[in-house]
């Protein structure tokens, strides 16, 4: 019966609203990923410049107790 | 880090325009379904991110076999990013397919075959992770990733088959569909443009975050290198 209705409409069913949510979830899924990339990225970037910096400081201690 | 490959500018640009004009495709080329109505649009980045799912799964199988042929790390670190690229998609294609079927289906899940072969393959990729978390030893979980990955991998093809082997509510758009099926329809030209061009693009933007997530790899690799050479001296 339900679906005979569907049949007999004359306009189509107004859906609008899913659409955005459907694609709103799409592109802010997407985007939560990307800003999760980049953030990663920034992260793996200050830890490698820590590392060189005690890397540094090693060395200098090193230097001066020679 | 290396500065970011030329290759790689171009294919972030190309990327970005080619979703904007599948965006464009979507929204305005394509025809408002008559049925339907405009929620049937989110279809073509619905079945695109199934796709994308699917083949960065193959990937992973793919490079677990290279890794266990040849044992060079780097392939491991191909297996491990396709998997994550591939369940942000085939979450997309998930929770995108239960927002499409709350006006067509009038719920937003239903124990159907489809949703769930797409769920089990999903949580199989999240063991995935699990299992890798799980290991020390960056030899053994390559190894183990790559068994893995290998054999979650049946798990495609049975998604993809089971709304053609299953009696099943969901629409195989392309090709004949169950005679319950509820919210099919045939696809007028430009809506096939739509959807072939959702493709491709949803395979470009695979390659682009596929190709970034590797690199993301490659760093972490060297950073936890350098850690030991630090910690060592």
């Amino acid at each position: 019966m339900q679906s005979l209705s569907i049949l007999l409409q004359e306009a189509p069913a107004d859906t609008f609203g899913y659409m955005l949510l459907g694609l709103g979830v799409i592109l802010g899924t997407m985007t939560l990923y990307i800003v999760s990339l980049v953030s990663r990225i920034n992260n793996l970037h200050r830890d490698l410049e820590v590392l060189d910096q005690v890397d540094e400081q090693q060395m200098g201690a090193q230097a001066a107790g020679d | 880090m290396d500065p970011m490959p030329k290759t790689l500018k171009w294919l972030n640009r190309i990327t970005v325009v080619l979703f904007l004009i599948a965006l464009y495709l979507t929204l305005f080329y394509a025809p408002r379904e008559a049925v339907m109505g405009d929620v049937q649009r989110v279809f073509y980045f619905h079945v695109s991110a199934g796709w994308v799912g699917g083949l960065a799964f193959l990937v992973t199988a793919i490079a677990g076999g290279v890794y266990l042929a040849r044992r060079d790390s780097r392939w491991d670190r191909v297996a491990l990013a396709s998997v994550e690229v591939g369940m942000v998609f085939a979450f997309i294609n998930i929770v995108s397919g239960s927002i499409w079927a709350r006006p067509v289906w009038n719920t937003w899940w239903t124990w159907d075959p489809r949703l769930v072969t797409a769920t089990i393959m999903e949580l199989l990729y999240l063991a995935y992770l699990m299992l890798r978390q799980g290991i020390e030893d960056p030899d053994r979980r390559a190894r183990f990733g790559a068994i893995y990955g290998i054999a979650a991998f049946i798990s495609v093809p049975i998604t993809f088959f089971s709304i053609r082997f299953f009696r099943t509510i969901h629409p195989v758009v392309i090709g004949s569909s169950d005679p319950t099926a509820q919210g099919t329809f045939d696809m007028t030209s430009r809506m096939l443009m739509a959807f072939m061009f959702s493709l491709l693009t949803f395979t470009f933007i695979y390659l682009t975050l596929l190709w970034h997530r590797i690199r993301l790899g490659n760093l972490r690799e060297r950073v936890e290198g350098r850690k030991l050479e630090v910690l060592s001296v």
